[in-house]
């Protein structure tokens, strides 16, 4: 008897197994973002890469606690986008109602450690994500192009450490309107990345601007904190909740 | 098991071949993730000596570890230059027995000699690629896409150059100095004065606590004083912690006397400049190591030990063909 | 291999306050300033450090002594860098000038001229400018 409720049980579980996908438009203010990005102290950045690992999902319920939807997936954009309808994580979790969905930027720390040359994409050398200088990935690697007066420099906003690894909390326990019903067929969830709130705030409460050099290559110290505390305020849910999920595959 | 190899073929008369390698050379221990075969080898040691993995392609890994100074900065120079000239901050390390270290740059950056090669090969004032250009590079050449389908069986990818060029450096090793062979009981390999100033190394002068084992090295990193505040950070790049601010990993001083300047910026123009630093007790550093102090060694101490210091030299390897780029 | 007597210089690295006799390594040194023990602003302060080695004061040293803003890193100069003069009676003065108001850490870095007439050694004191 015990044996059957155990079989039951866990075809259940199997039966119950959906795609959660992570849809991604990346926005300016309100704008959807195309590729130029502006600080506050007014200089124009063209952006030539955004590369970032998504990681550490899990889907929150009404009483707070968690359900991980296994996997890692590393975003990797050009300067030339597409910047909305990113394929940002795809991943399997059991049907039910959540309030809300969470993730890392970032690698787990107990891949952050492990010896990237052993390592299969998006975790291998190839993705361009390993801080050959030290240990652990860029979890959030930003360059692009600015220019100042008459000349154009490259700009490297690159963002790792386990101490940096950005948990985006978007599940608000205390109100059903950011419900995620996950049905048998999946469920894409919509997100929101404001670009423009990774520039929007320097050091010691002053400008992010271009051209103090401590903001230009940027792998750690004070300025990859402030792009940790700006980006953690850049992330939100939008759209409205949606009942099936066919993926919109057009990420990169 | 590969010495014996090496041995056993030598006997059958396949000789230690040394264009064409039919056997394992004597080589650093390989992770299980990449093991050594003798085609994964010469790919390696073709892509070291290969200009092409530079921006302008000029400079490969032997322009700055170069085989006739040990694998390490060519004749006099503090720094090596990169692409367009550009110079560095550090002194080339010598990779001779390097697959046998753990902390690999003069910051401990990179735990082996895979994550290793990324650095050169991405930095701006090295060989200035970026990870995406050296597949392309190595895609659009004429050679390399076959010779990597033989070796991986796949495109190139910076994983497996990695891999080749690491695979190269694990054979690198040589320990025939006269240290070596007196160590093994050949009493005629020093002189006296090489024999009181390795006395002198391992007890007055000190050396010994942080150049210490088979490679002279303890694979830690030190602020040994020679600066009184220190713009390259060293550890501190990568922890961020003001105690690591102007620590170095010790190097090996395997091959030294092969391989000035000295220090990880090359200030240092000769061994004896080197003593008489450690003599005089260096610079009053806020994080100076606490056994760097005044040794009170005499003008011919000085000179004994420097000369226990060139026993660490080898001389076979600048000669030795198995290292040179092969024609 | 014979076995060394270790002098780390890390233990010797002693704190002390003004006008303590402090024991560094084997020698003890007392220092005071002639502004009631702390740095005069927009005025210079005498520095005067003793010396005593086995019971005698000392007749030489190599005496350097740092002035940090605030604590000692090792990523800046020191804002002072400078030698005692000549001891005499074993006191070695020094003379620090234009110093804002603030904390400071004076560091004072002994090594005898001759190897072996005393210890080498370092200590650290945290001095303050005069409140106004």
């Amino acid at each position: 008897m015990r044996t059957l409720i155990l079989l039951a049980s866990l075809s259940l579980t199997s039966a119950f197994a959906a795609p959660v996908t992570l849809n991604l438009n990346i926005m300016n203010g309100t704008q959807p973002f195309n590729g130029a990005l502006t600080t506050s102290a007014g200089q124009t950045i063209q952006t030539t890469m955004w590369q970032m690992y998504i990681s550490n999902v899990a889907l929150v319920r009404g009483d707070g606690t968690e359900v991980a939807v296994p996997g890692l997936n590393l975003i990797k954009l050009d300067g030339k986008g597409p910047f909305q309808n990113i394929l940002a994580f795809k991943g399997d979790a059991p049907a039910g109602e959540y309030r809300g969905i969470r993730f890392d930027v970032g690698v787990p720390r107990t891949l952050n450690h492990v010896d990237a040359s052993t390592q299969k994409e998006p975790l291998g050398l190839d993705a361009g994500m390993f801080w050959a200088w030290n240990p652990g990935y860029i979890f959030s690697r930003y360059e692009g192009k600015v220019t100042i007066g008459n000349q154009t420099t490259d700009v490297y906003l690159h963002m790792g450490e386990d101490k940096r690894r950005l948990t985006v909390d978007l599940a608000d326990t205390m109100k059903p309107g950011t419900a995620i019903s996950v049905g048998a067929a999946g469920k894409t969830v919509n997100i929101s990345l404001d670009a423009s709130k990774m520039v929007s705030s320097g050091v010691n409460s002053g400008k992010f601007d271009l051209s103090d050099a401590q903001y230009l290559q940027v792998h750690g110290g004070p300025v990859a904190d402030q792009l940790y505390l700006n980006l953690s305020g850049a992330f939100s849910l939008t759209g409205a909740p949606q009942a099936s999920a066919a993926p919109m595959d057009m990420g990169k | 098991m590969k010495r014996f190899l090496t041995v056993l073929c030598s006997l059958t008369g396949l000789g230690s071949a040394v264009a064409l390698l039919t056997t394992l050379p004597v080589s650093a221990p390989a992770p299980p993730e990449n093991p050594l075969t003798p085609e994964k080898i010469a790919l390696g040691k073709r892509l070291f000596f290969d200009p092409v993995l530079s921006r302008d392609r000029t400079v490969s890994c032997s322009s700055c570890h170069d085989p006739q100074h040990a694998f390490a900065d060519p004749a006099g120079q503090a720094i090596s230059p990169g692409v367009q000239g550009r110079l560095g901050r550090r002194n080339a390390i010598s990779l001779i027995n390097a697959g046998d270290r753990g902390a690999l740059t003069w910051s401990g950056a990179s735990p082996n000699l895979e994550t290793q090669a990324v650095i050169p090969m991405t930095d701006h004032a090295e060989l200035d690629l970026t990870i995406e250009e050296v597949v392309t590079r190595l895609s659009a050449d004429p050679q390399y896409p076959a010779l990597f389908q033989q070796v991986f069986r796949s495109a190139p990818s910076v994983q497996n150059t990695v891999r080749a060029l690491a695979s190269f450096e694990r054979t690198l090793e040589s320990r025939n100095a006269p240290y070596d062979r007196y160590q093994a009981g050949d009493a005629a390999a020093f002189t006296a004065q090489q024999a009181r100033g390795m006395d002198l190394f391992f007890g007055k002068a000190d050396c010994f606590h942080c150049h210490t084992g088979r490679d002279f090295s303890d694979g830690r990193a030190h602020n040994n004083a020679i600066q009184l505040f220190n713009p390259d950070l060293g550890v501190a790049e990568r922890t961020e912690l003001e105690g690591d601010v102007g620590k170095f990993v010790t190097p090996s001083l395997r091959n030294v006397g092969l391989t000035a300047p000295y220090m990880h910026d090359g200030s240092f123009k000769t061994l004896q400049e080197v003593v008489r630093h450690y003599n005089e007790g260096g610079e009053p550093n806020p994080n100076a190591d606490g056994l760097i102090r005044p040794l009170g060694l005499s003008a011919t101490e000085t000179d004994d030990l420097v000369a226990f210091l060139k026993t660490l030299d080898d001389p076979s390897i600048a000669g030795n063909p198995a290292f040179q780029e092969s024609r | 291999m014979k076995t060394q007597p270790l002098f780390l210089l890390a233990a010797l690295l002693c704190s002390a306050s003004a006008h303590d006799t402090q024991l560094a390594g084997n020698v003890q040194v007392t220092m005071f300033t002639d502004a009631e023990d702390e740095l005069r602003v927009g005025a210079a302060t005498n520095l005067t450090f003793s010396f005593v080695h086995s019971g005698q004061p000392i007749t030489t040293c190599h005496c350097r002594v740092l002035l940090y803003k605030g604590t000692p890193s090792a990523r800046v100069p020191p804002l002072k860098d400078l030698y005692l003069d000549a001891l005499t009676g074993g006191q070695g003065k020094a003379l620090l000038d234009g110093l804002p108001a603030g904390g400071y850490t004076l560091v004072l870095d002994g090594r005898p001229t001759k190897f072996g007439d005393f210890d080498a050694f370092r200590m650290r004191y945290v001095l303050s400018t005069q409140s106004p």
